[in-house]
C-alpha cells in the first residue's frame, strides 16, 4: 500500500468541517495517513491533534517531507473521502504506472431523504475543458514527484482548486479519470468552479495567446485565442441545389449557405468549392458564381452519391491551410463563428473543430456526438439555454466526434489520416474521421462559442446499414462502447446522459434545470 | 488559394493517396480493436449496436411493459411504505 498524505487548506474551515474530514480519513482504506492541515486556526489544530493523536491519522501543520510519500490527496476541508477510496485509487495507480494525476466522481448531499446524494459523474481527461472550469473536481490524487515539480505541496494546497488542477496537469505525464466516487463533498452544489486568475496565469505559462473572459453565470472561463495568423480556409460544400422552406420562405439552401458565409462572416480569408451533383440547376450555379466571384469554384460530380467522396474531391481540388466541410443546409448565426473556430488551431494538437449547430427553431441540432454505443447528436432538439450537467454545453471541450455538417480541419491532418472513408458513403464518415484524427494523436474540439443553423429535419434518423455498423465497430468498437468523454456510470436517456436513477431530479440535473 | 490549374488527373491521384492512407489507418484501428476484443472477450466478435438504442427508440427501463403492474402497485402503496422502499433502494 502506498504512503499517502492528505493535504487540506483549512483557511476559514470550522472545527466541525475538519472533524468530518478526519472521520472519513479513518475509513479511507489506508492503515496510516498523514493529514496536512494548512491555515487552520491554531486552537482548532490543537483540538484535532489532542483528539486524534492515537488514531490512524497523524495531523500535522508543517511541511511534509515528500521523499517518503508516494501519493498526495488534495482534499477540501469539510469534504470526506469515500470509504475505501484510497484503496481503490492505490490499486488503479499501481495498475497504471504512467498515470501521475487522478480524479474521480463525487457525491453531493441533497434535501431529498430518499436520495441523500446526487453524484457528479466526470468525463475523461479533457485539457481544453479544464481551461474553462475545474471539471475534475476539488479532490485530486497526484504522485509526489509531480507535486514537487508543480510548485510543492505547501504552495499547491493553498491555491484555488482550479489553479491547482491546471498547475498539476501542466506537468503531468498522464492524467486519468477513475469512474468511482472518491469523495462526499460538503457542498450540495456539484457544478465545477472556475478561476479567471488561474486560467490567465495558465495561459501565460503555456504560451497560449488568448483573451480570457469569465462567465460568472455558469461559471466558466472562455479562453478566446487571438488570431495571430490568418490561415486560408477552403470551404467544401457538397450539394444537389435543392430548395426547402426555411423561416417560412422557400429558398435554395446552398445559395443561402454560401451567401451567409460571404456576407456575415467576419473572417474572410476563405474560398468556396461547391461540389455539385449533375442534376444541380444551372441557375443555382450561376447565382453561386455571382455571389462568390473568383473566390468560388464549382466542381461537377456525376457519380452515384457518396458524401465522403464529394468532400474528398472538394478538399483535394483546392489548396488551403484549413478545410471546412459545410453542409448546404447551414447558415452562419454568429458572425465570428469562423474566426472562433480558426483560432483554436493555434494549438498544434487540435486537428478538428466543430461549432454548436441549431435547428431552424433554435433548438440544438448537435453539440458534438456521444457514443452509447451508437453515435448520437448530443442534446439534439433540446433547449440551447440548457447548460447541461456540469455546464457541459457552455464550455469548449474535447469530444469523441463532431458532426460533418460543419467541421473545420487542419489540412495536413486531413491528408495524414486519409480524409473521409469512402466505405461510409452516407453515415458515420464523420465519426470514423474524428476517431482516425484522435488515433493520429490530435484532438477534436467542440466550441459552443460559434453558432450555425443546420436546417436538418428534426425527424431525420440516420439509416442503419448493418454492414456499415459492422465496419465501424471493427475499427472502433471499444471506443463506441465506452465514450472516453463520458462516464460509464451514467446511463443514456434518448440523446442525453444522466445518472442511473429513475428520479425526476436525475433528469433535471442532466438538463441543468 | 484556389488551385489555378485545376487538373482532374492530379486531383484523382491525390484522392487515391487519401484512400491509401485511409486503408492504412483502418488497418491500424482494426488491429488495435482486435487486440482489445481478444483481451476482453477472448475472441473477436462481429460488432452490432445493441437493439433499441437509436434516437427514436427511447428505452428507459422503467417503461418496460412487464414493469407496469409493479409500478402501478408501487404508486398505489401508502406513502410511508413508498418512502421506505425508496429509502431502502437508495
Amino acid at each position: 500500500m502506498s504512503q499517502f498524505v492528505i493535504a487540506t487548506d483549512a483557511q476559514g474551515a470550522t472545527l466541525d468541517d475538519l472533524t468530518a474530514t478526519h472521520k472519513s480519513l479513518v475509513v479511507s482504506g489506508s492503515r496510516k495517513v498523514t493529514w496536512l492541515v494548512v491555515g487552520a486556526v491554531p486552537d482548532a489544530v490543537k483540538k484535532l491533534q489532542r483528539r486524534f493523536s492515537f488514531g490512524r491519522v497523524r495531523v500535522v501543520t508543517e511541511a511534509v517531507e515528500l521523499s517518503q510519500i508516494d501519493l498526495v490527496v488534495f482534499l477540501e476541508a469539510g469534504d470526506g473521502l469515500q470509504r475505501e477510496s484510497l484503496l481503490v485509487a492505490n490499486e488503479f495507480l499501481a495498475a497504471q504506472p504512467q498515470v501521475d494525476l487522478l480524479y474521480g466522481d463525487s457525491g453531493h448531499p441533497t434535501d431529498d431523504k430518499s436520495e441523500p446524494f446526487s453524484f457528479a459523474r466526470r468525463p475523461g481527461w479533457s485539457p481544453e475543458r479544464l481551461r474553462a472550469h475545474c471539471y475534475v473536481g476539488e479532490t485530486l490524487i497526484a504522485r509526489s514527484d509531480l507535486v514537487v515539480n508543480s510548485g510543492g505541496l505547501n504552495d499547491l494546497v493553498l491555491r484555488h482548486p482550479h489553479d491547482r488542477a491546471l498547475r498539476l496537469s501542466e506537468n503531468a505525464k498522464a492524467v486519468s479519470r477513475l469512474a468511482a466516487v472518491l469523495t462526499i463533498a460538503k457542498s450540495s452544489d456539484s457544478r465545477p468552479s472556475a478561476s479567471l486568475h488561474a486560467v490567465v496565469e495558465h495561459c501565460q505559462r503555456q504560451n497560449i495567446d488568448a483573451d480570457c473572459e469569465l462567465d460568472a453565470s455558469v461559471p466558466s472561463v472562455y479562453v478566446r485565442r487571438r488570431l495571430t495568423k490568418q490561415p486560408s480556409v477552403g470551404v467544401i460544400v457538397a450539394t444537389r441545389g435543392t430548395s426547402a422552406e426555411v423561416f417560412g420562405q422557400e429558398r435554395v439552401l446552398v445559395v443561402e449557405a454560401v451567401r451567409s458565409l460571404f456576407e456575415k462572416s467576419t473572417y474572410q480569408n476563405f474560398h468556396v468549392v461547391v461540389v455539385a451533383d449533375t442534376p444541380t440547376p444551372a441557375t443555382v450555379i450561376e447565382t453561386l458564381q455571382n455571389i462568390g466571384g473568383a473566390r468560388l469554384q464549382v466542381l461537377n460530380y456525376d457519380r452515384p452519391f457518396n458524401f465522403a467522396e464529394k468532400n474528398n474531391l472538394g478538399a483535394m481540388s483546392c489548396e488551403s491551410d484549413l478545410i471546412l466541410l459545410l453542409n448546404d443546409d447551414t447558415e452562419i448565426i454568429t458572425a465570428d463563428a469562423l474566426e472562433v473556430m480558426v483560432a483554436l488551431f493555434n494549438d498544434p494538437q487540435v486537428g478538428v473543430v466543430g461549432p454548436m449547430l441549431l435547428f431552424e427553431d433554435s433548438t440544438i441540432q448537435s453539440a458534438g456526438h456521444i457514443f452509447s454505443p451508437d453515435p448520437t447528436d448530443l442534446y439534439r432538439a433540446r433547449n440551447p439555454e440548457t447548460s447541461g450537467p456540469q455546464n457541459l454545453l457552455r464550455v469548449q471541450r474535447e469530444a469523441s466526434s463532431l458532426i460533418a455538417a460543419c467541421m473545420l480541419i487542419r489540412r495536413d491532418v486531413f491528408e495524414e489520416v486519409g480524409g473521409l472513408c469512402l466505405g461510409f458513403p452516407g453515415n458515420w464518415n464523420d465519426i470514423d474521421f474524428c476517431l482516425k484524427v484522435q488515433l493520429a494523436g490530435y484532438r477534436a474540439v467542440f466550441t459552443p462559442h460559434a453558432h450555425l443553423f443546420h436546417f436538418e429535419s428534426k425527424t431525420r434518423i440516420a439509416k442503419r446499414v448493418d454492414a456499415e455498423v459492422g465496419k465501424l465497430g471493427a475499427r472502433w468498437g471499444s471506443v463506441l462502447d465506452d465514450d472516453p468523454y463520458f462516464n460509464p456510470r451514467l446511463q443514456r436517456y434518448t440523446n442525453i446522459w444522466k445518472t442511473d436513477s429513475t428520479s425526476k431530479r436525475s433528469m433535471n440535473e442532466a438538463l441543468a434545470i | 488559394m484556389v488551385s489555378p490549374n485545376f487538373d482532374p488527373v492530379v486531383v484523382e491521384q491525390k484522392i487515391a493517396q487519401l484512400a491509401l492512407r485511409d486503408s492504412e489507418f483502418a488497418k491500424r484501428a482494426e488491429t488495435r480493436e482486435q487486440q482489445r476484443q481478444i483481451a476482453k472477450y477472448g475472441s473477436v466478435r462481429e460488432y452490432q449496436f445493441p437493439p433499441n438504442t437509436s434516437q427514436i427508440h427511447v428505452t428507459n427501463w422503467v417503461h418496460k411493459k412487464w414493469l407496469r403492474p409493479f409500478r402501478f402497485m408501487f404508486r398505489n402503496m401508502p406513502r410511508p411504505l413508498r418512502k421506505l422502499v425508496k429509502r431502502l433502494s437508495a
